[in-house]
């Protein structure tokens, strides 16, 4: 498919996302804010997986980071608004992703796959046993809190739901000027090969933190986004399925940074209309993954370093390299 | 290998996505439609909504719920007076914004009257106040998390795990003449609620609290525990599910049992694990408001119909709270009328309303909205080759 | 801490620990040798224990042990065929194995549910291995030694044929270097298939000698595939003796930690593997690559 057509058929897609309330119920467009929250979560995963070939199995830690300082920031410190609340989000989020992301910048790729699932069950084991924070039972009694200096009002569907785009599209154009960026050049010639890198007198480690870190920031949007729209919070934020779907949904949506968000939106309605048909309906999930997962060219091009290397030693005759 | 000229690759997803997409979207439309709440005619049923978990952790529980609330419904032929009551069951996958989401679902599109939520403490909590909002009324169909009495149209069908736990605690004390006691309870919600409110009332009744120890939820060994348990007259329990399954089963293993008795809050030994503890559960004794040996009418109609209905049943609070529920919310529709589709004047029928469960009178404390039930003490005892409960009393 | 209390200790987290490298050893195993991310392998392990406890009558639980020691070889066998249906796309690429398996961990989890309502279950202990031994002011069930023994005897069979066989020579050739091993004339799919079966013969073993200890409950498919993370970031991929040492460590921290640390038990075992990959990121003990 050519390059245009992808740009047409994306930009048709999101004018009929941002469309929605138009043509939708209340309860759809709450499934497409929904959708819209679980593409902030994959977009955060895209970032290091394809500028550095890092796949997280932990975002569900900032995305549920995120989420309790929401819920934190209005039932507990008298917060009211919601730019307030996603500076404090994003920044306690943050902070706490900055240990995490020192260490893993020594990583290889398994390594930061089991270390960022270690952090994230950890964090879950905490909030499923911490009183203060609700425990197993969850935070309850989120109220969305008012837009600042924005005249809307923040508790309708439809004004929560066009907040949610805007995030959403504020966050892609971030990681998209990022990836664009000098800084992301770096990421990518990391990616590419570290020691040459590292040859050059860049700092390897100092800028892989640094991706870690604007990663988790984006998952912590999503969560205070999530938090708000359900006004709820819970250890569920910060269990390993939130991590898997996170991961799933880069890896059905391939390379560009659109579509995640877009497959995300799909996947959503797809599971409440499958689930509200029959209850085996994670069992059609699995099924699915295992049908895209043995599905599709070879045109993914993001483990190719991976890829190229087992497919030399597969290969008994050397292959050229290009 | 495909040999189509066009296949659908990884890369192209972002058009399978849209095309999914749009395809969902005009599928829902399309049901959304019929969700329009009608006028109040009374031949339009009255329609409940159901959450509850059918996947995840507590996916145990969905099916059999269910199944005897359905079985509820067509004792009565479908009808509440003359109303025909409607059903709606939705997965809440042990998700408590999956829960929100459908909860969502039930209200806008097929416009339910009021909904039974939810087996699972954090997805109660969160679809609380959602319901509350809307003035649609929402029972809680087994022992609820206390927070829902802040919301004035909920209800819950039974009383909290806290009551019956600190009645046990006082009958420990009182009754079976405890003086000291170990603790030792899941690290979770359920797990806090009653060992601290038989902390309380079994200290306020003269006995000591030896030592408290909390488990992680899920804990797969719990030798190193029961290893170092200190001497106490009695261990009170506070575990569920596959914990208690594994708790009940190592406490006798280890021989702590011989040591000194165990006693839990009602679902450490209830009948749908009982059977796979096995021997081991002999002896232990249990502070419920339900238990499946109950002798009244009203559990005999229960389990008899259950059976009747086929399938491997096994009775529980579970499936008997789901039972009530179904009572509770039968009568309140017939009891409201034409107001039945009205939620906040439905609500106040349900607190209101009084019924036979299958542990006896069920009615609603006006303040709380919490079942007032009698709390019964019994123990597990071999009988006929099989392990069931031997009801010693009510708990006073 | 009485010496009697430190001695049972010990003994509950070496039978623990035993256990868990039963569990641990085939995942190790496969993602040393073909670099594959097996996250099924949690559920193989869940279902084999459900197999295991329909087995409950008198003398049924050799028979238990054992079916539930197949189930497990099907199962991982099944997860071989699906993947050989595209067997190079999904081998060099580590996502499309965490979602094809991530996938069928999802199908292995609801045929449970499905087929046993999703409800606890156990299995009773064999007769010859009930009760329990006491010593000092404490007992012992007779089951976790019997437990024990079998899982040590299992490691030792693992070992013979890890180290002994011409079978175990191929496979540790194929974890240091794959392409060596199949230029001298080696072809790498028969291992696989093996190395595969072995995998899932050793998690549904675990789970047959687990099921009267742990029993079958939704919910392993999760935490025993944690377990076998930690198992291998501590161990090394592909180190079957880097796997023993590390399955012995958790299983004897896990119990001292519970014994004495119980409100922060699960905690530490996390911050654990953290430190340690922060510390020596190919495992504790060095690490095959």
């Amino acid at each position: 498919m050519n390059r245009s057509a992808s740009t047409l058929a994306a930009a048709g897609a999101g004018l009929a996302v941002a469309a929605a309330p138009f043509y939708l119920d209340v309860f759809q467009i709450g499934l497409v804010a929904r959708g819209l929250v679980w593409g902030l979560v994959a977009l955060s995963v895209w970032f290091l997986l394809r500028l550095l070939n890092l796949p997280s199995f932990g975002h569900a830690a900032f995305f549920g980071l995120g989420a309790y300082a929401a819920g934190l920031a209005v039932t507990r410190w008298g917060v009211d608004n919601v730019f307030l609340a996603l500076g404090i989000g994003v920044g306690v989020t943050c902070a706490a992703a900055l240990p995490i992301a020192a260490v893993a910048a020594r990583l290889g790729s398994i390594g930061f796959l089991l270390i960022t699932l270690a952090f994230a069950e950890m964090l879950r084991s905490l909030a499923m046993r911490w009183r203060a924070v609700g425990g197993s039972d969850g935070l309850t009694g989120i109220a969305r809190p008012g837009a600042g200096p924005l005249p809307v009002d923040l508790a309708g569907p439809v004004t929560w739901f066009y907040f949610t785009l805007a995030c959403t599209v504020l966050c892609l154009l971030l990681l998209w000027a990022v990836r664009r960026s000098a800084f992301g050049g770096v990421l990518v010639g990391i990616r590419e090969s570290e020691e040459r890198m590292r040859a050059l007198g860049y700092r390897v480690e100092t800028y892989k933190a640094a991706a870690v870190v604007l990663s988790a920031g984006v998952a912590a949007v999503a969560g205070v986004l999530h938090a708000y729209l359900i006004r709820f919070a819970s250890p569920e934020d910060l269990s390993a399925l939130v991590s898997a779907r996170g991961l799933i949904l880069v890896v059905l949506a391939g390379s560009a940074l659109v579509p995640p968000v877009l497959v995300a939106i799909a996947l959503t309605f797809g599971e409440d209309l499958v689930s509200s048909r029959t209850e085996n309906w994670l069992a059609l999930m699995g099924l699915l993954y295992v049908v895209v997962a043995l599905s599709g060219r070879e045109k993914d091009r993001a483990p190719r370093r991976i890829a190229l290397a087992v497919r030399r030693r597969l290969d008994p005759v050397p292959q050229e390299k290009p | 290998m495909s040999k189509s000229p066009r296949r659908f690759s990884v890369g192209n997803s972002g058009i399978t996505a849209v095309a999914v997409a749009s395809v969902a979207v005009l599928g829902l439309a399309g049901c959304g439609g019929a969700a329009v709440s009608g006028e109040d005619s009374s031949d339009k049923p009255v329609k409940i909504g159901v959450l509850l978990p059918y996947t995840g952790t507590f996916g145990l529980y969905g099916k059999p719920m269910e199944a005897a609330l359905k079985a509820r419904l067509q004792l009565a032929q479908g009808r509440a007076g003359d109303r025909a009551v409607e059903l709606v069951f939705e997965d809440e996958a042990t998700d408590p914004a999956v829960a929100v989401s459908k909860a969502g679902k039930l209200l806008d599109q097929d416009g339910v009257s009021a909904v039974v939520c939810c087996a699972t403490g954090a997805a109660t909590l969160a679809v609380g106040p959602i319901l509350a909002e809307r003035g649609i009324p929402q029972l809680g169909p087994i022992p609820n998390p206390d927070g829902l009495k802040k919301f004035k149209t909920a209800a819950v069908a039974a009383p909290t795990a806290g009551h019956d736990a600190g009645k046990l605690g006082t009958y420990a004390a009182e009754e079976l003449g405890h003086r000291t006691a170990v603790i030792v309870a899941s690290d979770f919600a359920y797990g806090h609620e009653v060992a601290d409110a038989f902390e309380k009332s079994f200290t306020e009744a003269g006995g000591k609290i030896v030592e408290r120890v909390l488990t992680p939820l899920g804990t797969a060994d719990f030798a190193s525990y029961l290893a170092r348990l200190p001497d106490a007259d009695v261990t009170f329990a506070g575990f569920a599910g596959a914990d208690a399954v594994r708790f009940v089963q190592q406490y006798d293993k280890f021989g702590v049992k011989k040591r000194m008795p165990l006693i839990g809050h009602g679902p450490l030994v209830t009948e749908l694990v009982l059977k796979q503890i096995g021997p081991s559960a002999v002896g232990v004794g249990a502070g419920f408001y339900y238990s499946s040996t109950l002798d009244n009418p009203e559990n005999k109609r229960f389990i008899d119909t259950m059976k009747a209905a086929g399938g491997q049943f096994v009775p529980s609070h579970f499936t008997a709270g789901a039972w009530a529920s179904g009572s509770v919310l039968l009568a309140a529709v017939e009891a409201a009328g034409e107001h039945a589709t009205d939620g906040r004047e439905l609500a106040r029928t349900i607190r209101a309303t009084k019924v036979d469960a299958p542990w006896g009178t069920l009615s609603f404390n006006p303040e709380t909205g919490y079942a007032d039930a009698p709390t019964y003490y019994y123990t597990v005892v071999q009988k006929s080759g099989s392990l069931q409960h031997s009801v010693a009393g009510e708990m006073s | 801490m009485s010496l009697a209390q430190a001695v049972l200790q010990l003994a509950i987290g070496l039978s623990f620990g035993l256990l868990l490298f039963l569990l641990a050893s085939g995942f190790t195993l496969t993602f040393g040798l073909a670099g594959f991310v097996n996250l099924t392998h949690g559920a193989v392990f869940l279902l084999s224990a459900y197999v295991a406890t329909a087995f409950t009558g008198p003398g049924g639980y050799v028979t238990a042990v054992l079916a539930a020691g197949a189930t497990g070889t099907v199962l991982s066998l099944l997860v071989y065929a699906t993947t050989r249906l595209r067997w190079g796309r999904v081998l060099g690429d580590e996502l499309k194995q965490v979602l094809l398996t991530f996938g069928l961990l999802l199908v292995f989890a609801e045929v449970a549910r499905v087929r046993w309502d999703g409800l606890p279950r156990s299995l009773p202990a064999p007769g010859f291995a009930d009760g329990a031994w006491r010593f000092a002011d404490a007992s012992f069930p007779v089951y976790r030694a019997f437990m024990a023994a079998a899982a040590l005897a299992l490691a030792a069979a693992l070992w013979w044929l890890q180290e002994r066989t011409r079978f175990g020579a191929m496979v540790r050739a194929g974890v240091d270097d794959r392409a060596m091993l199949e230029a001298t004339g080696v072809s790498a799919g028969p291992i696989f298939l093996a190395v595969f079966g072995l995998s899932g013969l050793l998690a549904g073993l675990a789970a047959g000698l687990a099921a009267p200890v742990l029993g079958a409950a939704m919910g392993q498919e999760f935490s025993v595939l944690v377990l076998a993370f930690v198992i291998v970031v501590l161990g090394g991929p592909g180190d079957l003796r880097g796997a023993f040492l590390a399955s012995l460590a958790v299983g004897v921290a896990d119990a001292y930690g519970k014994a004495f640390l119980p409100t922060v038990a699960e905690f530490t075992m996390m911050a654990l593997v953290v430190a340690v990959l922060a510390w020596r990121p190919r495992g504790l003990f060095g690490g095959a690559r």
